[in-house]
């Protein structure tokens, strides 16, 4: 490769960059997150209120209620009071429904690497927690609607950078193959880094730009170069 | 003497190499043995040895050569040596002859009474009459090993003989090339530079050596004599190294070779500077400090190339230590390190002071690795350099955080430096050190870096990282912090376990704390303990009561202590106070999870403890056991009373039972008798035991009598099953009648509901069967007890009784299946056709799984015999029939069964018993991709993920059937938890890696389209394994 267009950029060390840290989240609800702010992987299931029960499941027949798994029919052995039931973990899942977030974005994007650094767009600070928007109008009964917007803004190293359309395209790859086809995509250079902004926004969400690029092998080979780093 | 002899040796050399080998060893031996002599010997080889035909002469001298290396070393006197050598030096003007006749003098030079003489008249005809050039590689060798011997045993002669042996060594080795000669000529050279007076000729010695540097030799990858170019590498390395007087030539061209664009050669060269710094010694190191610093500084201060920059650190550091070794705390005036540390110091200063640069760091490390040469150079650089760095975040309070990182970072490198020097906390500290030149600075840096950490914003976790990291270098160096500063680090250390959010810094400061512990104990009982502690809920005030900030969650704070018990003491006094805390919380009647957390802790620490085998936890057993049992016995005697609810807690028992258990398997069988009489007293004979704190002894033997039938203590039996697990097979089981204990347990079993009891006992009988029935018992107990508890299965009319009737015989039928009992296979019989049973058949398919499955307790870590083979044999004895079972089963529900009693046997087993059977069981599996029942699935879907790469050929014949079913169980949220749609897209994303890319092709469109619905899916984490999954068919080619 040629002479590199910024040779010097900054870096941010990893530590810095924005995770789904517990810190943002509930610290004192329930068992997982609790698991979650645990530092130390090893402890993970350390403590056994929860795999208790589970290890009874798969060794005895009977319940703790005398019935045998839930299938089989018969009448109530006699019973003892006991304070835990068993919950299982299957019930609660259905039940919780996480929303595709800005960090869960963020994720998606964060770790695709520079086109001339062996860096990620994270650390480069080309890609932005703050930076990213996801709009979902809501209808009538104030519901969402199923239809959504992400709009991400890049901050290209330099505002020279002609990089910023390749940089642009190899995200908008990676939200199109990972997000759910609800969503509606827009990437944009954040106002005031680039000498050429206007064109490269519009070059971006060009769709027929965008699909006659992906038809370009070579340039193909250059995106799955980028995407290859993603975790 | 025979001619004969001689002829038939010289026949042979031609036709038989070993039969011409064993004709000299004859000779030799009749030498050796007196019976020919020496003189007879070579008189009749004579006119051979002279014959016009070069091939006679060659092979009568290599007749010589042969007799004289078979010889023993005193054999010879030193007149038949003289005669010898001069017979054979005047032989080597025979070149076609020169290795047999070499061979000849190699062997006389060995020989005890060689005189001055000898060695004189070989050393001479070799420098005079060999001309290396014309021999090739092997004959070199012979040549080089004689001057190899003569150089190592009788340098003295040689020494006498000087300037001419030197300049016939230098021309007789110049344009060797062959490695392995070269290794001789350079260990020659080396000998040769270290005793001889060289003055004269040194730059001819210099240059015999360096005209090989560097070395780029690469071994062909068929090399017989296994040399290496790092072997060479080191051989030269030496010789250039050899003597200061090479210094006027070494350093220059070492240094020309350093502008080398091959990053091998600049290593070598630097390498070879530092050993010749290091054998130089500091008068003539100190001539050419400035030439060395100056040729390499530009590798550290512009970041040069892979280990390079870290080579020239370790150059600088050996530098200054050898021009320092006169100067003990302070550089003499105008001495050359005086010059050198003011030209490093006035080079580096200006860009030290200058944040913006990225030099600043570079030039810190150049001066942190000077500083890490000596005492004086460390102290005066302190001096001159540190005060600036000071100034500078001082003055520049609104420098960036980025700014005042690099000042931080320049810090930690002089820190370290100091601590390389002056020495660790903990480190081998062979002399005592002067005092650290460091203390000078020691408020400033030490009030640097808190400011640095405490009044940081919380976002900046790098910057506090790095801060953080500064406070505990400090703490660690030697005679540096006293007891209050340690103090403020460790509390600093404790702020951030106790209340920072993010993960990195607790980890770091955790880890920090550990090893401050480590080198002071003290830190860890009186700070940190102390703050940890009153960080837990305490049950006499309450929750609402305490205003503080939010506080982290206990078991955090719980599993950081238990971090923290680096060593035996720290742990008993964290056990002490823990047992309180579980004490006054037990009083309380309330927090059973809390309860059960802080025994966990203690479990955590013993179970790591286990694994790493660094301390004796005999004093645990000793002291912990008792108490806890006796805690759990009065709870359950006084169960009415809200004080005993929680430890007769199943949960707290559950935790309480594995402690007991780990402490009774960590000791030895002696320590375990006593234990197992007094567990026996109180569970069996119900008898007063010393396990049970003595107030209560009496009172807990009249009332307790857990293993009777109809009484009712939870958690009891839990105990005793954990103590009687850990229990060696050598040690006797005190009561001694195990059979009838055995079989008068079943009833007690059959006769309890909860849980926990029926577990334990179950547990408990499988145990005695497996640890302590003799054969003939084992017969009897299944010939009564287990026989009649089939009876129940197969007659009971109620339901209840039936399935506990085959829950305890699973259990009696694993322990006789880890002990390779055949008979075991009666109870394996009666559960597989259950299967077929339309009512029963759903318990038999979960006793499948139950009759292998891996249980903590009965498990070889408590001394339970498990053959090595159970697994396999039961699981090669089942499936043919499952099989056939599940082909004749006509109803669905039937069939369903069989497919559960797979799956649940499937989960047990190991990949490399599955694969060999797979063949005959896949069609069963994919059946069970379509039932409904999700850990039916699950176990499905693992199976078939693990077996992949094992069974490419199979699977690719059915992946029409494996793709449909298990997309399908990605998107079905309904009937698949999420854990299964996990497992189903992990399956999904090993595939393209198993099986080849055009077996996969034609699936490929259609997963990535079906996945994509699967990413909207409301779970994060299937979200993310979708997105994994797809990423992996997109980048597939195609």
């Amino acid at each position: 490769m040629s002479e590199p267009i910024n040779a010097n950029p900054k870096v941010l060390s990893f530590e810095d960059l924005p995770t789904r840290s517990p810190a943002s989240e509930e610290i004192f609800g329930d068992s997982s997150s609790i698991k979650a702010t645990f530092p130390h992987s090893a402890l993970d299931g350390a403590f056994p209120t929860i795999s208790l029960y589970e290890s009874y499941s798969s060794s005895l027949l009977l319940g703790e209620d005398g019935l045998a798994d839930d299938d089989i029919e018969m009448k109530a052995a006699p019973e003892l009071s006991s304070g835990e039931s068993d919950v299982s973990d299957d019930q609660s899942d259905i039940e919780e429904h996480e929303p595709i977030d800005e960090q869960e974005i963020y994720d998606l994007i964060s770790t695709i690497s520079d086109p001339e650094h062996p860096l990620t767009l994270g650390q480069l600070a080309v890609v932005n927690k703050p930076d990213i928007y996801i709009v979902s109008p809501k209808d009538a009964n104030g519901r969402h609607q199923k239809i959504s917007r992400v709009i991400v803004e890049i901050t290209p190293t330099i505002t020279h950078c002609s990089l910023a359309t390749l940089i642009g395209l190899g995200i908008r790859v990676r939200l199109e193959r990972c997000l759910p086809p609800r969503f509606r995509i827009e990437i944009r250079v954040k106002q005031g880094t680039h000498q050429s902004e206007s064109q490269v926004n519009k070059q971006l969400n060009d769709k027929e730009r965008v699909a006659a690029a992906c038809e370009n092998q070579q340039l193909l080979g250059v995106l799955s170069g980028m995407l290859a780093t993603c975790k | 003497m025979e001619r004969l002899v001689i002829d038939k040796y010289m026949v042979s050399l031609d036709t038989s190499p070993a039969e011409a080998d064993k004709i000299a060893k004859n000779i030799t031996n009749d030498i050796e043995s007196d019976k020919t002599r020496l003189i007879d010997f070579i008189e009749s080889l004579g006119r051979y040895l002279t014959d016009d035909d070069t091939g006679i002469r060659v092979k009568a001298l290599s007749c010589v050569a042969a007799v004289l290396s078979n010889l023993s070393a005193g054999k010879l006197n030193s007149r038949q040596i003289a005669m010898l050598s001069e017979f054979l030096s005047d032989r080597l003007e025979d070149e076609e002859c020169l290795n047999e006749s070499g061979s000849g003098l190699l062997a006389l030079s060995k020989m005890q009474h060689i005189s001055k003489s000898a060695i004189k008249t070989i050393t001479e005809a070799l420098f005079a009459k060999v001309d290396m050039k014309k021999h090739n590689q092997a004959t070199r060798y012979v040549v080089y090993q004689i001057i190899d011997g003569l150089v190592n045993h009788h340098i003295a002669v040689l020494k006498g003989m000087n300037d001419s042996t030197l300049n016939g060594f230098t021309r007789l080795i110049a344009g060797e090339k062959d490695p392995r000669n070269l290794l001789v000529v350079f260990s020659i050279l080396k000998v040769i530079i270290e005793n001889f007076q060289i003055e004269k000729s040194k730059e001819s010695l210099f240059d015999a050596g360096f005209c090989y540097f560097p070395i780029t030799f690469r071994p062909p990858p068929d090399d017989p004599y296994g040399v290496t170019s790092e072997d060479l590498k080191l051989k030269l390395r030496e010789c250039i190294a050899a003597s200061p007087l090479f210094a006027e030539y070494s350093f220059p061209s070492l240094i020309e070779k350093l502008t080398s664009s091959s990053i091998n050669v600049k290593r070598d060269s630097l390498l070879t500077v530092i050993a010749c710094i290091e054998n130089y010694g500091g008068v003539t190191v100190e001539k050419h400090w400035e030439e060395i610093y100056n040729s390499v500084k530009f590798e550290v201060l512009h970041e040069g190339e892979e280990d390079i920059p870290d080579l020239v650190c370790k150059l600088l550091k050996t530098l200054t230590a050898t021009i320092s070794i006169r100067m003990v705390r302070k550089a003499a005036e105008d001495s050359g390190l005086d010059k050198f540390l003011k030209t490093a110091t006035n080079e580096c200063y200006p860009q030290i002071t200058n944040l913006e640069s990225r030099q600043a760091k570079h030039a810190a490390q150049l001066l942190a690795a000077i500083a890490e040469g000596s005492f004086a150079a460390h102290d005066t650089i302190a001096e001159t350099t540190l005060p600036g760095i000071f100034r500078l975040v001082d003055l520049t309070s609104a420098a960036t955080i980025a700014q005042q990182k690099t000042a931080l970072e320049m810090l930690i490198l002089f820190i370290e430096s100091s601590g390389s020097l002056y020495g660790w906390k903990g480190g081998a500290t062979s002399e005592k050190s002067p005092e650290n030149g460091l203390l000078m600075h020691k408020d400033t840096l030490f009030e640097l870096f808190c400011r640095a950490f405490v009044s940081t914003p919380n976002e900046e976790v790098s910057f506090r990282l790095l801060a953080l990291q500064g406070l505990v270098k400090l703490s660690l160096l030697q005679e540096f912090l006293d007891a209050s500063e340690l103090g403020m680090v460790a509390q600093c250390l404790d702020d951030v376990v106790l209340t920072d959010t993010n993960e990195s810094l607790c980890t770091s400061a955790l880890s920090s704390l550990k090893e401050l512990g480590r080198v002071n104990p003290d830190i860890i009982l009186n700070t940190v303990f102390p703050a940890f502690l009153s960080q837990l809920p305490d049950p006499d005030i309450p929750a609402s009561a305490t205003s503080q900030s939010p506080r982290k969650h206990y078991r955090i704070i719980l599993s950081s202590l238990a971090d923290l018990c680096i060593n035996k003491a720290i742990y008993e006094i964290l056990t002490v106070r823990l047992l309180n805390k579980l004490a006054l919380v037990a009083r309380e009647g309330q927090d059973v999870v809390f309860a059960q957390s802080i025994l966990t802790t203690i479990l955590l620490v013993i179970q790591r403890k286990l694994t790493e085998k660094d301390w004796d936890l005999r004093f645990f057993f000793m002291n912990l056991t008792p108490k806890l049992i006796s805690m759990t016995f009065t709870a359950s005697v006084d169960r009415d009373q809200p004080q005993s609810k929680i430890m007769s807690h199943s949960s707290v028992v559950a935790v309480t039972a594995k402690i007991v258990n780990l402490l009774v398997r960590s000791v030895s069988a002696e320590d375990q008798s006593e234990f197992a009489k007094q567990i026996c007293n109180l569970y069996i004979t119900n008898e007063a035991s010393s396990l049970i704190q003595e107030s209560e002894r009496a009172r807990i033997a009249s009332a307790t009598k857990p293993l009777e039938k109809g009484f009712r203590a939870e958690g009891l039996v839990e105990i005793f099953t954990a103590a009687v697990a850990g229990l060696r097979l050598e040690t006797a089981f005190p009561y001694s009648d195990v059979l009838s204990l055995a079989s008068n347990l079943i009833p007690v079993a059959l006769d309890r509901y909860n849980i926990p009891d029926r577990l334990a006992l179950a547990r408990l009988i499988a145990l005695l069967v497996n640890k302590w029935l003799s054969k003939d018992d084992e017969q009897r107990f299944i010939d009564s007890a287990a026989e009649e508890l089939k009876t129940q299965v197969t007659g009971s009319n109620s339901m209840v009784e039936r399935a506990s009737s085959l829950e305890l015989l699973a259990w009696v039928g694993k322990s006789l299946i880890f002990k390779g009992n055949r008979r075991a296979f009666e109870t394996v019989d009666l559960v597989l056709q259950l299967l077929g049973d339309k009512s029963f058949g759903r318990c038999a398919s979960k006793t499948c799984g139950i009759l292998i499955a891996d249980d903590e307790i009965v498990d070889k870590s408590n001394f339970v015999i498990v053959r090595l083979l159970a697994k396999q044999q039961y699981f090669s004895y089942c499936i043919p029939k499952i099989v056939d079972g599940f082909n004749s089963s006509t109803d669905s529900e039937s069939k369903r069964n069989h497919l559960v009693g797979l799956s649940n046997i499937l989960q047990h087993m190991p990949g490399k018993i599955v694969i060999p059977h797979l063949s005959t069981f896949l069609p069963l599996l994919l059946q069970s991709l379509s039932l409904s029942d999700s850990h039916v699935k699950l176990a499905t879907i693992d199976t078939i993920t693990a077996t992949l790469s094992d069974a490419t050929d199979l699977m690719s014949e059915h992946l029409s059937t494996i793709v449909p079913r298990v997309l399908e169980s990605t998107v079905d949220k309904a009937s698949n938890p999420a854990t299964v749609r996990v497992a189903a897209l992990n399956c999904l994303a090993v595939l393209p890696k198993s099986l080849p890319g055009e077996v996969m092709q034609p699936y490929r469109g259609e997963i990535i389209r079906t996945l994509a619905v699967v990413l909207d899916d409301p779970r994060r984490a299937v979200r993310k394994a979708a997105v994994d999954c797809r990423q992996i068919y997109f980048a597939m080619d195609g």
